[in-house]
């Protein structure tokens, strides 16, 4: 065996090149793999994990404080089901919103539950403070961080309530992250007194973790067990991790199909190219091969030393290219919690990162048996005399076919160069394949989805969200201490007043909800009821169309696929003994109130909802106007004096999950076009090795360099012009199947076909050229050396 | 008489393998319309001579005048257009493409410098038809034997009209009667007025065939001077 080892290590030595590229492919494709894997496995249950590391709650209930005392509350948690339990802790809700300049009161912010906590560090519910130090004084609050992204806040920033009494003015003390999205906002317990008003009253927060706690029937009971003991109408709101959980998990969803059709691009990009690279080294090599058999060796020492010099670089790369991927995996995985809230998980890859080097040397040696085995079995003598590939009967008709080609000859060389070895064209062929389509993949996907964040964050069509708290005041809440009395809310009229004075609004609806129940769906679903033409609201359409008339209305395709309901039916609503026969006219991909919704006409609710209230406004903005400019002068407007209790959301920002989306789609795709570059690298280097003496010969007689680097070019170039063509389609397919896929994983949604296809004509046509274009990239370095090598030495050899 | 080529204190050190110059302060020079043979032991310097006169390679110090125009100073694309139009080259092992015809072989420096492909194949058939290879017009090299293949060498070498003929060891790889047939030819060519530079190993067919010997030993001219036929002349 040492025989083996010392022919390997000096083979090794003299095809460095090629050893460099098998460590460079592998390296990528394994870093590739990894980060695509270790994404996979690792935000398959981001929520669970931190769900479990926080020791999340199962349970969020509010409490109407005037039916309940939290010594009540306490003393109820002993209920069967009931695990553990944190709180009661005094809370309410209100509207955060950054102070504004002079200390004035804005308007704009976003509403959540501000919740009076002591310590972090509970039995249910341990927050990741992420930055700061939890809010000591009575004057500093902690956010949540995606309240914090949503207001634009950081540690330090001054911080009004200004739908709460006494114009408060907070600091952010601390960023910190829950894995119950209840509350958005902490300050000390005792400040909360301070700030309810008759609209926004105080409400106790309280966190169970129950058993069992599975399926959302299992809560439902665990609620109603703790309900039961208490008075009626004390539950004001409930919040189960269920909901949180999944809407946590569609990131997920929506990540694992590309990321594993980038893995497995990855890896048969690498086998192609170390296949050929293999091939080419018994091609190459037959000289070298006859002798060793000469001498002695083994068919399977030979098929040793062939294996050998590729599955050391391999090895290497593989590991490599795996301690890549898991620190580029890092801040992926930071940006996830980030995105979700949650706190950033740690990484413990190690499986991960051994069983993608193992599969990783698996695949090459599967790639190289073929080919070593091949050269293992060849007659010695023949080898040695023919000492190069023979290269069959095909090159002489090639040859002839080429030669009486009228092209200049440098390019009907290179033609036939790309001709004579059709198996190693068709394997490097591929790889320029896999590059294009990755190419075509990554950009289709990149606009789709921000068409998909478009709809679904819809900031380019509605950018101000007014609402108008409204319902029952709870009684006794007129005894508040201290006999503060806030303004009443502003009247429908002013507020349409406003809205029709306002510069900067391009146009308005006032949408009221209501939940009725449909046949074949358990729970009620939410219709939302529009008074004015709402089609512009950006919700996609998958078919059909957007409602025009009363008795019209558009749902999302999960709730159409769970009712039986397509478009077109007639489907009867149900409200308080009320029934209402709506026509579904469209299929729109909307994720709102858990994709079980209609929106219809505001006319057809009122007949089924006498109750509902146009209490929310979707505001759009002229193009060019400043949406936070016209919301602030839309609530000077409505309430010249300030301090009325409604809010004015601003809606948009970089969405932190697409941005992340759109990382891992480069990221990913720049590996892949590094791969087929150097599998087309690896292939010229090859084809210009084995053609060396050719090359010599016609520099000799007086091909100058320029055309020497033509004529490799053009046999490359071949290919990658090939490779536009059958790389377009590929790629649009896969992404279209990938698309689909992910939709129906992250909300079983259908895709608005408006989505696909998004790619200009042109830019396609263009996108088809890339092919050639990284065949020149990665034949360049090759054929500057042919042009450059010495010939003299080889053309005195025999 | 008319100098075409000429060496002013050429040396030529390769990089690997340093200990001694392949070529040591040479200097000499190549008449026109002269049958030159280079001779000398194997490792001397003979090829490596050739390939500076050839433009295949650039002496370390020294310079390499053809016409009187310094060629070590060319470019790349300059010594490529060098090659093509003013060398033709022979080579022991013939360096014929071996997926390309005879005809196709012959070609290639026509085509390279342009010449139309009907032209190119009007010369070459005519050149091959001199060299008595008028049926093998179609077979590749393959099917050729090895004086056969060296003709057809020949061929290529002369299709740009070269005014310089270099061959090395141009007999080497073939039986004697061929080596023969492939000299003869060599003269035929060097008496209508064509400028030979052989180089051989054997000294006997030096001094048959050359009328100017050249001697190289480790890499230095040993007996500068013209042979008894030459001074007959
Ligand atoms: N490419 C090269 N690299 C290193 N040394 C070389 C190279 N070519 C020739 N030599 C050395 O230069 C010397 C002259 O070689 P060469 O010109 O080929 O001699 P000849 O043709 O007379 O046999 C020899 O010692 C040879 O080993
Ligand atoms: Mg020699």
């Amino acid at each position: 065996m040492t025989a083996v080892r010392s022919k390997l290590l000096a083979d090794v030595r003299r095809r460095r090149l090629q050893a460099g590229v098998v460590l460079f492919v592998v390296l990528l494709s394994s870093a590739a793999a990894t980060l695509g894997v270790s994404l996979a496995v690792e935000t398959t249950a981001p929520y669970d994990q931190a769900f479990a590391r926080a020791h999340g709650p199962h349970l969020a209930l509010t409490f109407d404080a005037s039916k309940v005392s939290p010594m009540r509350l306490a003393g109820n948690s002993g209920r069967r089901r009931v695990v553990a339990t944190s709180g009661p802790w005094p809370g309410m809700s209100t509207v955060i919103a950054r102070s504004g300049p002079g200390g004035s009161t804005s308007q704009l912010g976003v509403n959540t539950m501000l919740v009076g906590r002591r310590n972090p560090q509970t039995s249910v519910d341990r927050l990741t403070i992420e930055s700061g130090h939890w809010p000591g004084s009575k004057s500093e609050i902690a956010l949540s961080q995606s309240i914090a992204d949503d207001i634009g806040a950081g540690l330090g920033t001054g911080i009004t309530l200004p739908t709460a009494r006494g114009h408060r003015l907070f600091r952010v003390s601390a960023i910190a992250a829950s894995v119950s999205p209840v509350a958005g906002a902490w300050v000390q317990p005792r400040v909360i007194r301070g700030l309810t008003t008759r609209q926004t009253p105080l409400e106790y927060l309280m966190l169970y973790r129950v058993s069992p706690a599975r399926t959302a029937s299992q809560l439902r009971a665990a609620t109603q067990q703790i309900a039961a003991r208490l008075p009626a109408g004390s539950v004001v709101g409930t919040s189960d991790y269920l909901s949180v959980k999944r809407d946590a998990d569609v990131l997920t969803s929506v990540m694992i199909p590309f990321l594993l059709a980038f893995a497995v691009f990855a890896l048969l990009a690498s086998v192609l190219i170390v296949t050929n690279i293999i091939s080419g080294l018994v091609l190459t090599g037959y000289r070298d091969i006859g002798l060793m058999k000469a001498i002695g060796f083994t068919p399977n020492q030979v098929v040793a030393v062939i294996l050998g010099q590729v599955l050391g670089p391999a090895l290497l790369g593989a590991a490599a290219g795996a301690g890549l991927g898991t620190l580029a995996a890092r801040p992926f995985l930071q940006n996830t919690a980030h995105a979700l809230g949650l706190p950033t998980p740690s990484t413990a890859t190690l499986p991960v990162d051994a069983g993608v080097v193992g599969l990783i040397l698996v695949v090459v040696i599967v790639a190289g048996l073929g080919p070593a085995w091949r050269a293992g079995r060849l007659a010695a003598i023949a080898a040695i005399t023919k000492g190069q590939a023979p290269a069959g009967r095909r090159a002489s008709v090639i040859g002839r076919l080429v030669g009486r080609a009228p092209l200049i000859p440098p390019l009907s060389l290179g033609l036939e160069t790309a001709l004579v070895r059709p198996a190693r064209s068709m394997m490097t062929l591929a790889a320029i394949v896999v590059g294009v389509a990755s190419i075509v993949f990554a950009l289709d996907l990149h606009l789709s989805l921000g068409q998909v964040a478009a709809h679904l964050d819809r900031s380019k069509y509605v950018q101000l969200e007014l609402n108008v708290p409204t319902g029952p005041l709870p009684a006794g809440l007129s005894k508040l201490k201290g006999g503060f009395t806030p303004p009443p809310p502003p009247s429908r009229t002013r507020i349409l007043r406003a809205l029709k004075t306002t510069p900067g609004i391009a146009r308005y609806v006032s949408e009221s909800q209501s939940s009725p129940l449909v046949p074949g769906i358990a729970e009620p679903v939410t219709y939302f009821g529009y008074d004015r033409p709402s089609s512009w609201l950006g919700y996609a359409l998958i078919s059909g169309r957007w409602f025009r008339r009363p008795g019209e209305v558009v749902a999302p395709t999960r709730l159409l696929t769970q009712a039986h309901l397509h478009v077109g039916s007639l489907v009867t609503l149900h409200l308080h003994g009320r029934a209402m026969r709506v026509r579904i006219v469209g299929e729109i991909l909307d994720q709102s109130a858990n994709d079980m919704l209609f929106r219809g006409a505001w006319r057809t609710e009122r007949r089924l909802d006498p109750t509902a209230k146009l209490d929310d406004y979707e505001i759009q903005v002229r193009p060019g106007s400043n949406p936070s400019t016209v919301g602030e002068q839309l609530g000077q407007s409505i309430a010249p004096h300030g301090f009325t209790p409604f809010s004015i959301d601003v809606r948009g920002g970089a969405d932190v999950g697409f941005l992340l989306l759109n990382g891992i789609i480069a990221s990913l795709a720049a590996i892949l076009i590094a791969i087929a570059l150097a599998g087309i690298f690896a292939t010229v280097i090859l084809s210009t090795r084995e053609k060396g003496r050719e090359i010599a010969i016609l520099k000799a007689v007086g091909m100058p360099p320029a055309q020497v680097v033509a004529m490799v070019m053009t046999s490359a170039a071949i290919l990658g012009i090939l490779a536009g063509p059958v790389g377009l389609p590929i790629g649009t397919q896969l992404h279209r199947q990938v698309i689909q896929i992910m939709g129906q994983a992250a909300s079983s949604t259908r895709i608005p076909p408006s989505f696909f296809n998004l790619i200009p004509m042109p830019v396609l046509v263009s996108l088809g050229a890339t092919g050639a274009v990284l065949a020149i990239a990665g034949a360049w370095l090759p054929a500057q050396w042919a042009s450059s090598a010495p010939v003299a030495e080889i053309l005195q050899a025999e | 008489m008319e100098v075409l080529v000429e060496l002013q204190q050429v040396t030529k050190i390769y990089d690997s393998g340093a200990e001694s110059p392949a070529l040591d302060g040479v200097s000499l020079t190549i008449p026109t319309g002269r049958f030159t043979a280079v001779m000398g032991p194997s490792g001397s310097g003979k090829s490596t001579l050739l390939n500076l006169i050839a433009g295949l390679d650039r002496p370390t110090r020294g310079s390499v005048l053809v016409d009187g125009v310094e060629i070590n100073r060319f470019g790349e694309a300059a010594l490529a257009r060098y090659r093509r139009a003013r060398v033709g080259l022979i080579f022991q092992f013939f360096n014929l493409l071996d997926n390309l015809t005879a005809l196709d072989n012959v070609i290639i420096p026509a085509q390279l410098s342009g010449v139309k492909r009907r032209e190119a194949i009007d010369r070459a058939r005519m050149l091959l038809q001199q060299l008595g290879l008028a049926g093998a017009e179609r077979s590749y090299p393959a099917r050729l034997s090895g004086g056969q293949r060296q003709r057809v060498a020949v061929a290529r070498a002369l299709i740009n009209r070269p005014p310089l003929l270099l061959a090395d060891e141009p007999t080497g790889a073939l039986d004697s009667h061929s080596g023969e047939q492939v000299l003869d030819l060599l003269r035929d060519l060097n008496r209508s007025g064509q400028t030979v530079v052989l180089v051989t190993h054997d000294g006997g067919l030096a001094r048959q065939y050359g009328d100017q010997v050249i001697t190289l030993e480790d890499g230095a001219v040993a007996r500068p001077g013209l042979t008894a036929l030459g001074a007959a002349q």
